[in-house]
């Protein structure tokens, strides 16, 4: 063993090894930004490189990259609120009003110091437990399994916002997305309308993106001349944030554990772990309902999760050799390239390798992030850039990225739909986490589910661990549910929440719609899944059959609401929260202050245009009016409360031009490929907007010509073909 | 000014917009030992990145140029949907006819296509095949289960297949092997690949898969050293007079033949033997490399001596073999008749294949 470590420490010190994943590394940390082009397939053009290479180089290589791909996929949901990957989505809720309220270098030093510190962990727990957590690994069947995943999907109740009906039917709408496909029971297509574009299902990066991505490339466009965060000042936060976490060390722990933990388990994604974690510490904090406005916990917990299932992953696929997601499938196939077959011999004849993997996975993480702070501040300033020069480049790369992913237009379609639907979520007062988490689980509770039925009858039902875990997540739901309702009167009765607080009057009218609108989903679901067989019909009748009737139980607290704002209202006045945004609500980030307006009331002098970041004085001293409240919580750390009142809404017929102006980006990239679309689009937008003919064209003509260096030579990913013709891309 | 930078704009955009390598179409008439000459092959697979069709496509695109006159550059596309529709439908009929478009389909897409399901709509049958990489498929059963024929046939209970989803030729192995050794046997679907079927096996919640050989290789092959579960059967390759024999990578198995001979005492025959005949036809077709009907016969000249010469090199087929767990090229000849012949299957042998491919 000793002999095996030393070979690695060897190994690790040879010259080329040390260059390869220096390379690794920056390939990794510039690759991580693009949207929708996923760690899986910068591994997988890195591949044949490594045919003609030792084991050691091949696996810098590959490992170095994958290792800190997540850390730059944090910045962009940080600093514009757009996961670039799926796996980056449980930053936005948190880290983006972190970056609305000029604290964005403070999230993203919590960011990447969490993810370094995590990444660690998980190689620390790798290195310890590889010989006992292979019949951990190998005993967790397919009941357990899905008893896990159960006890993720209650954890909607803790990212609902203020409403858990509202999570939970939001669930169910993410759930039934997941039902989309060719059924892995029957064979039999759901739901797909005869397209080609359906047999696979919808795409996770699309829906993804299409979640979080869309309403902000709205709510960017409202911005107009304004950045994210109007604070000129950067400086000093990246700091903080690294003090945030170094306070909350059994966050940090907690959530590197779980994203270890979660993507130790094969089958169950690699997105998952983020969502978990996130909402544990949800869960934990005494104060939920200020999760998704912005608190450094929401930001620490998803992002030491995320790197530290690098480390988990490795497990299965090199212990059993069964991968435990996509990225470690292409490294399976990076074993058995260069000759070696994972699985116990990992523990033994190559143990030495294995130690290596460790290492390569600590360097990288420390030089990644130690990198990636030396940009840091240079990162931040992304926040305080015009809104209006981001919108068309964010645009371009979102519709690039979920096109280029399965190299398919539907995916764009898929990304357009869910946008507009999140972005009517978000500003009606619902959480569109739930969506998300509904169809990352949703599609594994079913097949979990039928394998557990198919293989053991009802006797599984008997586990002991199912038992358990099955009454964790009953403890976990009821609980949370008591546990808000308890916040939410205490904070009536202290007068922090008003008893009608919610959205405008029209957006109350939005939300009583999209209630509708979802139990009519449900009972169409219902109606087309009812001539399937039994084993393709169950999942949608029982999701459609919740959706229907927890969408009339929501339309009934809509109307009794509405009816209680009129009863309350007096005659010609507004209505109580009348352009107030839902605001606090998890995930309903989308609805941004308006920078003139979000000063909170009797907060900083009106000449200051953001609110003092929450946490940047020491909690207790100097207490100014903006001085963020504090609370002990179960953590036994501080948790900041919301620095800032709820801000104004942005204008809604902006915000729907900004989504006319991303359907023109699509329509004009469908027609014309990429490179003329994205021209034409930057070029006509920065036009309109007034930014000067020079300016708009040296734009248009960077975006072109960065496209197709990045996509067509570089990378050379899948481009789907636009009207005009295969030639164009 | 403005519509004069408009247009300059525009014209450098629809300049630089030209697909790479697809501007070289007018080589038509060159001889094939020049076609490819500066050129870039894209061999387009329905694969995601590290399945094990895109890990094919892979290992083809690095050995290929230096086989193919001309010396192209080979790049591999991922495209998925549609089950492989969407990829045959572009290399069919969408990308260019200049002969740098390749497809390289499954076994799963000539079924999709002999089951006329829906989007089955692309050409196969006119599509030239290029070479082919055999996928042999190994029936492994858990030690706990039964460890000789007499005991398996003898369960209670029906042994539980671990599979992700009806439709695969692994699915087909089992169903029509099984049932030709009188073998009692259930499907369960939902696993997400073969990695965690393997798991499954290993824990005990599945008694039997068929993984392709290159899955047994990666994930099954350490269940076998360990002594957890055992190789039953091959498939075997065609032999001759409706026989299966050993593929030579995998010589020290025994083929379902050999297993049912050593059983009854004689050679298999009637609907379902004719089944897993056609079975073996699949798996010796494999991934296969096609492209489009109207190709210029110059370039199909080129791509198939330089695939039947990088198929013969024993470099390649020892990377091949240790990779792909025994995969082999039969050549394009050999692969075009075996894709002729699948197509061609019809009536009761059709709805046996189709009866199996659903686990009935």
């Amino acid at each position: 063993m000793v002999d095996a470590f030393l070979n690695s420490v060897g190994h690790v010190a040879n010259g080329s090894v040390l260059l390869l994943m220096m390379v690794g590394i920056v390939i990794g940390l510039l690759t991580g930004l693009l949207p929708g082009l996923g760690g899986v397939v910068v591994l997988v053009l890195l591949l044949p490189f490594t045919l003609t290479m030792s084991p050691f180089e091949a696996f810098a290589l590959l490992l170095s990259t994958y290792a800190v791909f997540s850390i730059t996929g944090d910045m962009t949901s940080i600093l514009i609120g757009i996961p670039a990957h799926p796996e980056c989505a449980a930053l936005v809720p948190d880290g983006y009003p972190m970056t609305k309220r000029g604290e964005a270098a403070r999230a993203l030093g919590a960011t990447i110091f969490s993810a370094m510190v995590g990444a660690l962990i998980g190689a620390v727990m790798l290195f310890l437990l590889i010989p006992v957590l292979r019949p951990l690994v190998v005993d967790i069947g397919s009941p357990e399994l899905f008893a896990i995943v159960l006890l993720g999907l209650a954890m909607v109740g803790s990212l609902s916002g203020k409403s858990v009906l509202k999570g939970i039917v939001a669930a169910c709408f993410g759930m039934l997305l997941a039902s989309v496909g060719t059924n892995a029971q029957t064979g039999i297509v759901r739901y797909g309308f005869g397209s080609l574009s359906l047999l696979d299902g919808l795409s996770l990066v699309a829906i993804a993106l299409g979640l979080f991505a869309v309403p902000e490339i709205m709510e960017l466009h409202a911005r107009g001349r304004h950045g994210v965060s109007e604070r000129p000042q950067l400086s000093g936060g990246v700091l903080t944030g690294v003090k945030d976490v170094l306070a909350r060390p059994g966050l940090l722990v907690r959530g590197s554990l779980i994203g270890a933990v979660m993507s130790m388990l094969p089958g169950l994604g690699s997105a998952v772990g983020q969502w978990v974690a996130y909402g544990q510490a949800a869960q934990i904090s005494k104060h939920p309902e200020r999760f998704g406005t912005g608190v450094i916990e929401g930001v620490i917990a998803p992002a030491s999760a995320n790197n530290s299932k690098e480390a988990g992953s490795l497990v299965p696929t090199i212990a059993v050799g069964v991968p435990g997601s996509a990225a470690m499938a292409i490294l399976l196939g990076a074993f058995v390239v260069v000759g070696i077959n994972p699985g116990p011999s990992m523990l033994g004849t190559h143990l030495n390798i294995t130690y290596f993997m460790i290492w390569m996975l600590v360097l990288a993480n420390v030089i990644g992030a130690a990198l990636s702070f030396v940009f840091l501040k240079s990162m931040a300033r992304i926040s305080v850039v015009p809104a209006m020069t981001l919108m068309p480049i964010v645009s371009a790369l979102v519709i690039i990225g979920s096109a280029v992913s399965a190299a398919r237009w539907s995916d764009v379609v898929t990304l357009i739909v869910t946008g507009v639907v999140a972005w009517l979520m978000r500003r009606a007062g619902w959480s569109v986490v739930p969506v998300i988490l509904g169809f990352v689980l949703g599609g594994n509770a079913e097949s979990f589910l039928w394998i557990s039925v198919g293989t053991y009858k009802t006797s599984w039902l008997h586990s002991p661990v199912v038992d358990v875990l099955f009454a964790l997540t009953i403890v976990l739901a009821v609980g949370t549910a008591w546990r808000k309702s308890r916040s939410r009167r205490r904070a009536v009765a202290s007068g922090t929440v008003a008893e009608a607080d919610g959205p405008s009057r029209a957006w109350t009218w939005g939300s009583l719609g999209l209630a509708a609108g979802f139990t009519v989903l449900g009972a169409v679901a219902l109606t087309l899944a009812w001539h399937w067989p039994l084993e393709a019909r169950a999942f949608p009748t029982a999701i459609g059959g919740l959706l229907v009737v927890l969408g009339l139980l929501e339309i009934g607290v809509e109307v009794r609401a509405m009816t209680r704002h009129r009863r309350a209202t007096p005659v010609g006045d507004s209505p109580a929260g009348a352009g107030v945004s839902p605001g606090a609500d998890v995930g309903g980030v989308g609805v941004g202050a308006v920078p003139d307006a979000a000063a909170p009331v009797g907060g900083p002098a009106p000449d200051s245009l953001v609110p003092e970041p929450s946490g940047t004085r020491v909690p207790g001293g100097g207490a100014g009016l903006a001085e963020p409240a504090v609370a002990g919580t179960a953590t036994g750390v501080l948790d900041a409360a919301p620095a800032a009142e709820p801000p104004a809404e942005l204008p809604v017929n902006r915000s729907l031009a900004g989504l006319g102006w991303f359907v023109v980006a699509a329509a004009l990239s469908y027609g014309f490929g990429f490179l003329i679309g994205m021209i034409v689009f930057v070029f006509g937008y920065m036009m309109s907007t007034r930014r000067g003919l020079i300016r708009s064209a040296l734009m248009a003509a960077a975006v072109g010509v960065a496209f197709y260096v990045l996509f067509v030579l570089v990378l050379n990913v899948a481009m789907p073909i636009p009207l005009i013709g295969p030639s164009f891309i | 000014m403005g519509i004069v930078l408009l247009s300059l704009v525009l014209v450098v955009g629809m300049a630089g917009c030209a697909r790479r390598g697809s501007s070289a179409g007018g080589a038509a008439g060159d001889k094939a030992a020049t076609f490819y000459q500066g050129k870039t092959i894209t061999i387009t697979t329905k694969s995601s990145p590290g399945g094990n069709g895109d890990t094919t496509a892979r290992l083809l695109a690095q050995y290929l140029p230096d086989y193919i006159p001309g010396h192209p550059h080979v790049v591999v596309k991922n495209n998925a949907g549609g089950a492989g529709s969407v990829m045959m439908k572009n290399v069919a009929q969408v990308f260019p006819n200049d002969g740098l478009n390749l497809a390289l389909p499954d076994t799963a897409v000539v079924l999709r296509w002999m089951f006329k399901q829906a989007g089955s709509d692309y050409p196969l049958d006119k599509m030239p095949i290029i070479g082919d990489v055999t996928a042999p498929l190994v029936v492994v059963v858990r030690k706990s289960a039964g460890t000789d024929l007499a005991a398996l046939q003898k369960r209670a209970q029906p042994l539980k297949a671990g599979s992700t989803a009806p439709g695969g030729t692994g699915v087909i192995d089992m169903t029509l092997g099984f049932g030709l050794l009188n073998i009692p046997v259930k499907e369960v679907y939902g696993y997400s690949g073969a990695g965690p079927v393997a798991l499954a096996l290993e824990r005990g919640e599945a008694d039997t898969a068929s993984p392709a050989a290159g899955a047994y290789l990666s994930s099954y092959k350490t269940l076998s050293d360990r002594g957890i579960v055992y190789p039953f059967y091959q498939v075997g390759d065609p032999g001759p007079n409706n026989t299966l024999v050993r593929s030579p990578a995998l010589s020290e198995f025994p083929t379902l033949q050999e297993v049912y001979q050593q059983q009854f005492g004689h050679a298999p025959t009637g609907p379902e033997w004719n089944a897993v005949l056609k079975l073996a036809d699949m798996v010796q077709l494999g991934l296969f490399l096609c492209a489009r009907p109207d190709t210029p016969p110059a370039a199909l000249t080129a791509l198939r001596q330089g695939f039947d010469k990088m198929a013969a090199d024993d470099k390649v087929k020892t990377k091949l073999n240790t990779t792909l767990g025994g995969a082999v090229s039969v050549g394009n000849g050999e692969a075009a008749t075996l894709l002729k012949n699948l197509l061609a299957t019809s009536g009761d042998l059709l709805t046996s294949l189709e009866n199996a491919a659903n686990g009935k």
